[in-house]
C-alpha cells in the first residue's frame, strides 16, 4: 500500500512538473500550424465510433482520406449536402491540407452550384434555383475562408477566394481584395496584382485607384505588360480623361505593336 | 579457490548482453513477425491504390504507410513489452539472472534496451520499405504525367507530385512516431512491474494509449475553460497530470501536407518524450526494486 | 571474521495476503551457519520456508526481520552475488539459445568476456559432460541436459557458494548419478554448496550437515550421522555364513545383555542395480544423444 502511495505521489508529482511544458508545447506547436484539427460530433457521425477512436489516436490523416473517397461516391450521386457534410469533417480532420479546402470549395461553389440551376432535381422555380445556386456559392465561400483561418499563409486559397468573388458572386471589391492579399503571400503568381487591379477597375468609383496600380504595373516592363493590362489602362485612361501627355498606353503601344492576349 | 572478484555498481556490459538477448528472443516471438509482416503488406499494397477521384494517390499513400507505422511500432513494443517480466518469472530465468551480480536496475534498463533496438530496427524497415513504394508510385505518377499534361502545366504538375513524394521533412515526423512507440513502451514496462498478468498489462496500456491522446482536451479543459463545472475540472485535472499528451508526437499528418516543422520544435518534443521515458523508467525501476519475487 | 559462506541470524519474512488479517509466516526466526567448504542439505516438506529462504539469501525476497550474509556481505546487496551460483527448481533458459550461447550469456553478466569468457564456457561444457551437444538449442536438450546446463550457468562465474534447489527433479537416475558426482566434485574444489532437495537418499549420500524446516522453523540440524544413526544398534553383514553361525551370533547377544533385532538378507541398491543394468558396458563406445 505504501509503495502504490508512492508510486502515484511521484506520478502526480512528475504531472505537476510536465504539465506546463506540455502546454507551452502545444501552444508552439497551434502557432506553427500543428495540432489543428478538430474532433466533433459531426465527424463522429461520419466516421462512425470506430473510425473515431481511430482519429483520435493519430490515424487522422487516414480518416480524412476515407472521407474524402466517401465525398467522391456522394458526388457520383450528386448528394450535394451528404457530399458537403463529409468534406466539412474530412477538412476538420486535416485543417492543414490547403488541397482539400480548395477541391471542397470547388466541388460546392462551381459542380454543387451549377447543379441547382438545372436537372431533374432542380427547384421548380428560377427564383428558388437561384437560391439554392447562392446558397451552395456561400458553402464554397465559407470553405476558403476556413481554410485560409488555418492556412493563412496559403497564397492559392486567397486566389481562389478572389475567383470565387470574381466569377461567381460578382463582388469585384472584395475580389480585388482577396488577389491582392494573395499576391503579397509567399509563392504568390505573378499575374495576382494584375487581377486585383482588373477587379478594382470593374469597382464604381475606385476607378483611379486602379489606374494608378496599372500604370505602377506598366512601369514594371513586358513582364507586366499583358493585352489585357494595356487594354484596361487605355480604357481607364480615356475614362478619366488622363492628359495625352501623361498617358502611358497610347504612346508606347502604338510604337511596339501588339502583343498575344493573357492566357489565364 | 578465487577471491570473490570487485564489484561494480553499474556495467554497461551486462546492461548490452541483456538488451542483446532480449532482442534476440523478441525476433523469435511470432506476434513480432506477424506485425511486422501485416504492416510492410499494408505499406507495399498501397502502391496499388487506384486512382481515386478528387486524391492525390501519392498523398492517400503516404497517410497509409504513416498511419501504418504509427499503430504497428506501437504495437509491437506494447506486446513486445506486456510479456517481457512475467515470461522470465515464469521460466525461473528471471531467478537465475538476478542471482548473478546483475541488478534489477541493469535488467530492466537491459530488457528496455532490448525492446528499444526491435522497435528502431521495425520502423527503420518500415521506412525503408514505405520510401521505396513512394518513390516508385512517384516514378509512376511522373511518367503519366510526362504523357498527359500540357507543356504549360507539366512543370507545376511535376512539382506538385514531387512535393506530394518522400522528403527529408518527413524524417523528423517518423522519429516522433519511433519516440512515442518507445514512450508508451516505457509506460507498459512500468505498467508489467505492478500487475500480475500480461492481458491486464496489454488492456491498461491500450486505454491510457487512447487517453493519452485526449490528454489535451482535457488539460484544457481544466486550465483554461473558466465555465467548466468543478468536478470536470478535478477530472480533468487527474487525466491531465497521470497521463501523457500523446498527441505532441503526432505531428506527420502536417508535415505530409507540407507544413515545415522547425528544428527548435522538434527537440522540444523530443526532450519532452526522453523526459517522459525516464521518468516513467525509474518509477518502473522504484516498483521493481521492492518487489518480491 | 567469521569463516560461514552462509550465515543466518533471526531471519523471519512474513507474506501480507489481500483480505486475511493474519499474515502469513514463511519464514519464523530462521538462524543458522553454514561453514566454507561444507555441503549443507536444507530439508522440509512443501510450505516449509526453504524457498523463501533461499530466495532471502539470493536477495529475491527481502526478509521482514533478521539478516543473511554471503561471506559476510550481506545479501541485500548485489554483491554478495559475486559469489553465487544459483540453479533454480526445474530451470527454463532461453530455448533458442544453443548450450554455449548460455554459457556466453551467463559469463558476461558475471563480468567475463573475450577469449577467457569463451573457453571457460567450453571447459564448463566439458565439466558438466555436454561438450557434444554445445552447439545445440537447449529445445533441443532432455532434462537432465538442462539439469547439466544450468550447473554450468551456475558456475560459470567461479562461485564460492553454489545454490541448488532440487538438482535431480525429473533427471533419470543415469543424469542424477552424474549430477550427484559432480557435486562432489564440486566439494572437492572446495565450493560450499546448499542444497534443497526431497531425494533423501541422495542427500544422504552428499551431505555433510542437514537443517530441516517445518512451518517456516529450523526443527533439526546437524551432522547426518548424528542425526540419523541409531545410537544403540550396531549393523554387520556377513558373507557366506551358515545358519548355525548366525544362531550363535544370536545366542552371545542375548548372553552379553544385547538384543539381536533384525536378521535379513541387505538388499542391493536399486540405483547400483538400474545403474548396472542400463549403463552401457565399459568397451562399448558410448553414442552421444539426449538420455546420455
Amino acid at each position: 500500500m505504501k509503495k502504490v502511495l508512492l508510486t502515484l505521489a511521484l506520478l502526480l508529482g512528475f504531472g505537476l512538473v510536465k504539465t506546463p511544458l506540455e502546454r507551452r508545447l502545444h501552444l508552439a506547436q497551434t502557432a506553427q500550424g500543428f495540432q489543428l484539427a478538430r474532433l466533433h460530433l459531426g465527424t463522429r457521425q461520419q466516421l462512425g465510433q470506430g473510425g473515431f477512436i481511430a482519429a483520435l489516436s493519430g490515424f487522422r490523416a487516414l480518416m480524412a482520406d476515407l472521407l474524402w473517397i466517401r465525398a467522391g461516391v456522394a458526388f457520383e450521386q450528386t448528394a450535394w449536402s451528404r457530399m458537403e457534410l463529409l468534406l466539412h469533417s474530412a477538412t476538420q480532420l486535416q485543417p492543414r491540407a490547403v488541397l482539400f479546402w480548395e477541391m471542397a470549395h470547388y466541388h460546392m461553389a462551381y459542380d454543387a452550384a451549377t447543379a441547382m440551376r438545372s436537372g431533374s432535381n432542380a427547384a421548380p422555380t428560377a427564383a428558388l434555383r437561384r437560391k439554392a445556386e447562392v446558397a451552395f456559392l456561400r458553402i464554397g465561400e465559407t470553405f476558403l475562408q476556413d481554410g485560409i483561418t488555418f492556412n493563412p499563409e496559403s497564397s492559392r486559397l486567397w486566389e481562389r477566394l478572389g475567383d470565387l468573388y470574381a466569377n461567381r458572386l460578382s463582388d469585384h471589391s472584395l475580389a480585388a481584395e482577396a488577389y491582392e492579399k494573395a499576391a503579397q503571400l509567399p509563392k504568390a503568381m505573378t499575374y495576382l496584382r494584375r487581377f486585383a487591379a482588373y477587379e478594382l477597375a470593374k469597382v464604381p468609383g475606385r476607378e483611379k485607384e486602379a489606374y494608378a496600380k496599372l500604370r505602377a504595373l506598366y512601369g514594371e516592363g513586358k513582364v507586366q505588360q499583358m493585352p489585357t493590362l494595356l487594354h484596361l489602362l487605355g480604357q481607364l485612361e480615356e475614362k478619366l480623361a488622363v492628359p495625352q501627355a501623361q498617358r502611358a498606353y497610347i504612346e508606347k503601344t502604338a510604337s511596339e505593336g501588339s502583343e498575344p492576349p493573357v492566357v489565364r | 579457490m578465487t577471491a570473490a572478484p570487485k564489484h561494480s555498481l553499474f556495467s554497461s556490459r551486462r546492461v548490452l548482453a541483456l538488451a542483446h538477448n532480449t532482442l534476440l528472443e523478441l525476433i523469435r516471438l511470432k506476434v513480432f513477425y506477424f506485425i511486422l509482416l501485416f504492416a510492410l503488406l499494408i505499406i507495399g499494397s498501397s502502391i496499388f491504390t487506384i486512382q481515386f477521384s478528387f486524391q492525390n494517390p501519392l498523398q492517400v499513400l503516404k497517410d497509409v504507410g504513416l498511419g501504418a507505422m504509427s499503430i504497428f511500432s506501437w504495437l509491437l513494443g506494447l506486446l513486445c513489452t506486456a510479456g517481457l517480466l512475467p515470461k522470465d518469472q515464469e521460466d525461473r530465468t528471471l531467478y537465475t539472472i538476478l542471482a548473478k551480480p546483475v541488478s534489477r536496475f541493469e535488467y530492466l534498463l537491459g530488457k528496455l534496451s532490448g525492446v528499444f533496438l526491435l522497435i528502431t530496427l521495425a520502423v527503420l524497415l518500415m521506412s525503408v520499405v514505405f520510401a521505396g513504394v513512394l518513390g516508385i508510385r512517384e516514378q509512376q505518377e511522373i511518367a503519366a504525367a510526362m504523357q498527359s499534361s500540357s507543356p504549360q502545366t507539366l512543370a507545376l504538375d511535376l512539382e506538385a507530385i514531387r512535393s506530394a513524394a518522400f522528403q527529408a521533412n518527413l524524417i523528423p515526423g517518423i522519429l516522433l512516431i519511433l519516440l512515442k512507440a518507445l514512450l508508451c513502451s516505457t509506460l507498459t514496462l512500468l505498467l508489467s512491474t505492478v500487475a500480475t498478468s500480461s492481458v491486464f498489462t496489454i488492456l491498461t496500456s491500450v486505454v491510457i494509449y487512447l487517453i493519452g491522446h485526449v490528454q489535451g482536451i482535457a488539460r484544457e479543459a481544466w486550465l483554461g475553460g473558466s465555465e467548466t463545472a468543478a468536478a470536470l475540472k478535478v477530472l480533468s485535472a487527474g487525466v491531465s497530470l497521470v497521463f501523457p499528451d500523446l498527441q505532441l508526437f503526432n505531428v506527420v499528418d502536417e508535415i505530409a501536407v507540407g507544413t515545415a516543422l522547425p528544428m527548435a520544435l522538434f527537440w522540444q518534443v523530443s526532450g519532452l518524450g526522453l523526459f517522459y521515458i525516464l521518468v516513467y523508467f525509474l518509477l518502473a525501476q522504484v516498483i521493481f526494486a521492492s518487489r518480491e519475487l | 571474521m567469521s569463516t560461514s559462506a552462509i550465515s543466518i541470524q533471526n531471519l523471519s519474512k512474513e507474506f501480507h495476503v489481500p483480505f486475511r488479517r493474519e499474515p502469513v509466516r514463511a519464514v519464523q526466526n530462521l538462524s543458522l551457519e553454514v561453514p566454507a567448504g561444507e555441503v549443507y542439505g536444507l530439508l522440509g516438506p512443501n510450505g516449509s520456508g526453504k524457498s523463501t529462504t533461499m530466495k532471502i539469501l539470493l536477495g529475491l525476497v527481502s526478509p521482514t526481520a533478521g539478516s543473511s550474509f554471503i561471506f559476510n556481505v550481506n545479501s541485500k546487496q548485489v554483491e554478495s552475488r559475486e559469489s553465487v551460483g544459483f540453479l533454480p527448481e526445474n530451470p527454463y533458459f532461453y530455448k533458442y539459445l544453443t548450450g554455449l550461447e548460455t554459457l556466453l550469456f551467463f559469463g558476461k553478466l558475471c563480468g567475463l568476456q573475450g577469449k577467457p569468457l569463451q573457453e571457460k564456457a567450453r571447459h564448463m561444457l566439458q565439466t558438466v559432460g555436454l561438450s557434444d551437444a554445445a552447439d545445440r538449442r537447449l529445445g533441443g536438450y532432455s532434462k537432465g541436459m538442462l539439469q547439466r546446463i544450468g550447473l554450468a550457468q551456475a558456475l560459470i562465474g567461479d562461485p564460492r557458494l553454489l545454490v541448488l534447489d532440487e538438482p535431480t527433479a525429473g533427471v533419470d537416475p543415469a543424469g542424477s548419478h552424474e549430477i550427484r558426482d559432480l557435486i562432489l566434485q564440486f566439494k572437492s574444489q572446495g565450493i560450499t554448496v546448499l542444497l534443497c532437495s526431497h531425494m533423501l537418499n541422495q542427500v544422504q549420500q552428499i551431505c555433510d550437515r542437514i537443517g530441516v524446516m517445518n512451518h517456516g522453523k529450523l526443527v533439526a540440524e546437524g551432522r547426518l550421522d548424528d542425526l540419523i544413526s541409531a545410537p544403540n544398534q550396531t549393523e554387520l553383514v556377513l558373507e557366506n555364513a551358515s545358519p548355525s553361525l548366525i544362531e550363535a551370533f544370536g545366542r552371545l547377544a542375548t548372553d552379553s545383555g544385547a538384543r539381536l533385532l533384525d536378521q535379513r538378507k541387505p538388499h542391493a541398491d536399486l540405483e547400483r542395480f538400474f545403474l548396472k543394468i542400463t549403463q552401457p558396458k565399459p568397451e562399448a563406445p558410448s553414442t552421444p544423444g539426449r538420455t546420455s
